[in-house]
């Protein structure tokens, strides 16, 4: 199914950031919005979703405004705070969404099993964490074969660690079976994992796609010797000074009020940042991939972009 | 059907959110008995005043809080929706689901005061339980209604309280304003031929085409999808 998206100017009904003329036309695959929450990755698929405040441009999906009622069952849409009625217990929540969807799904149990959450059929939706209840969600609408859309925040974020192994396969395979995949993420390299096109967003504003994956990987990830971040932090001279003591770096400097370090690739630079921070006790406020795209990216606690750990 | 159910678990599975309806409906009933004792003034007074005007739209007012998860109408459809379902067929759930449970509580409140609050002068039980059981099925229905309407707007579906507010003083006026809100039509119901200028039997026909004016109005907003 189709997912055209027309000069969009868009934000949330709560305000926020607002798209500023963002086009592109996404058909099967796996598609990335690389980029953070304040970027307005959020806002975009809400918009695709069709629950975000439309200003001016327009979505359609499979022809049809985004949102329109006859859409929902082959739309799903996985933001990162989900809402689901509580009083269901999982596996009913699957067999209703069943129902909804259409199509032949497997049972419950079957579904969840794929993703490692088996465990999590006879719980109320009510008493799951925020991170089971997506991982449900994507167990959901990975195994039904009524979604043709599907859009999801994050999917390798805030997702129960049981299903974290299986998720990427699956996406992939979805995407690989003509199922339109859109998804966000703040990590290039979650990103060139999973997707097969790559869309940086940036302040709202969209940039022009990386193609194959190993591009997007190269990309996002910079080739050796030429990777630099721009970090921020309420000290910098006192993160400058741990790092100039990191031997994989290969230059440090202070630009502007922000650190800017150079070195083989981004991982590296990720895991000095890290370890620099973890040292000098102080959190990285803003964390930028510098390359021939200005992105910049929010550190997540505990898990520094282009990091796996 | 398969709408219809996750609304009408959430109530079931979750029976402390109906304490307070029955917190009301008891104290309505116990009200009403003991102005029975003082009398047949006295009881109609608190017929009209406290069962009809008090503890059946409580009664209404917290079952949709309560089948709402003290939510916005919209949230609430939105669950429903994130599983594939229609936002209108979602929100036409909700409602349906709120109404008939306000009924048909508010019906069974009306069978006990009749049952339980009688006097030497009151007309025979059999009259008495489908004069009571009538306004309160058919008022618990419009209640829920116009609560589901009110529960679309404000933060957490406050909207609910404003609307309480507006029926308990507008729905006082014998006016043609007054007519507009079920209390009007309730009291007529249970025989206070002041309350509305048309005869009981106009108000029933009333407070079902308010229930279907509400109940669509609020199927209209509440289907809007939010994120």
């Amino acid at each position: 199914m189709k997912v055209e998206v027309l000069a969009l100017r868009a934000r949330m009904p709560r305000g926020g950031l607002e798209l500023r003329n963002v086009s592109l036309v996404v058909e099967g695959g796996v598609t990335a919005i690389l980029g953070t929450e304040g970027d307005g990755t959020g806002v975009l698929l809400a918009a695709m979703a069709g629950v975000a405040r439309v200003r001016s441009g327009s979505v359609r999906v499979g022809g049809r405004p985004a949102g329109d009622g006859a859409l929902t069952c082959g739309v799903a849409y996985i933001p990162r705070r989900p809402v689901v009625p509580e009083a269901l217990r999982v596996e009913e929540a699957l067999a209703f969404a069943g129902a909804l969807r259409g199509g032949e799904s497997a049972a419950p149990r079957a579904r969840l099993e794929l993703l490692g959450l088996e465990a999590l059929a006879p719980r109320r939706i009510g008493t799951l964490a925020e991170s089971e209840l997506r991982a449900v969600l994507l167990a959901e609408a990975l195994t039904s074969p009524g979604v043709a859309v599907l859009l999801v925040e994050e999917p390798l974020a805030a997702v129960d660690p049981r299903a974290m192994g299986a998720l990427v396969p699956l996406l992939r395979a979805r995407g690989g079976a003509g199922v339109t995949v859109i998804l966000t993420t703040a990590s290039p390299r979650d990103a060139a994992a999973v997707a097969d096109q790559i869309w940086p967003l940036h302040g709202g504003v969209l940039a022009s796609p990386r193609g194959s994956r190993e591009e997007a990987a190269e990309g996002a990830l910079g080739a050796v010797g030429q990777a630099r971040l721009r970090v921020v932090v309420r000290d910098p001279r006192a993160f400058v000074r741990t790092l100039v003591e990191d031997p994989l770096l290969l230059d440090v400097e202070l630009r502007g009020g922000a650190v800017v370090v150079g070195g083989p690739n981004v991982e590296t630079l990720a895991l000095a940042v890290a370890r620099a921070s973890a040292a000098t006790k102080l959190d990285v406020e803003e964390l930028g991939v510098a390359g021939d795209v200005p992105e910049r990216y929010a550190m997540s606690p505990g898990r520094p972009v282009g990091w796996q750990g | 059907m398969t709408l219809l159910r996750a609304p009408w678990l959430r109530l079931v599975r979750a029976p402390r959110r109906l304490v307070p309806s029955a917190v009301w409906a008891v104290l309505g009933i116990v009200v009403v008995v003991s102005a029975a004792g003082r009398g047949p003034s006295a009881l109609d007074e608190a017929l009209f005043g406290v069962f009809g005007g008090t503890a059946l739209p409580l009664l209404a007012f917290t079952v949709v809080g309560a089948l709402l998860g003290g939510e916005r109408l919209q949230r609430s459809t939105a669950g429903l929706v994130s599983l594939g379902a229609g936002p209108r067929g979602a929100a036409v759930a909700h409602v349906a689901v709120a109404v008939s449970v306000a009924a048909v509580l508010g019906g069974a409140l009306g069978l006990a005061v009749a049952m339980l609050a009688r006097t030497p002068a009151s007309p025979p039980l059999a009259v008495d339980l489908v004069a009571l059981g009538q306004a309160g099925f058919l008022g618990g229905a419009a209640y829920a209604a116009l609560f589901c309407v009110g529960s679309t707007l404000g933060p957490k579906g406050m909207g609910r309280g404003l609307v309480l507010l507006v029926d308990w003083v507008g729905g006082d006026g014998t006016g043609a304003l007054g007519g507009l809100w079920p209390r009007a039509h309730v009291r007529s119901l249970l025989g206070d031929v002041l309350a509305t200028p048309f005869p009981s039997r106009a108000s029933a026909g009333i407070l079902i085409l308010l229930t279907l004016i509400f109940g669509l109005l609020a199927t209209r907003l509440g289907a809007r999808r939010e994120a």
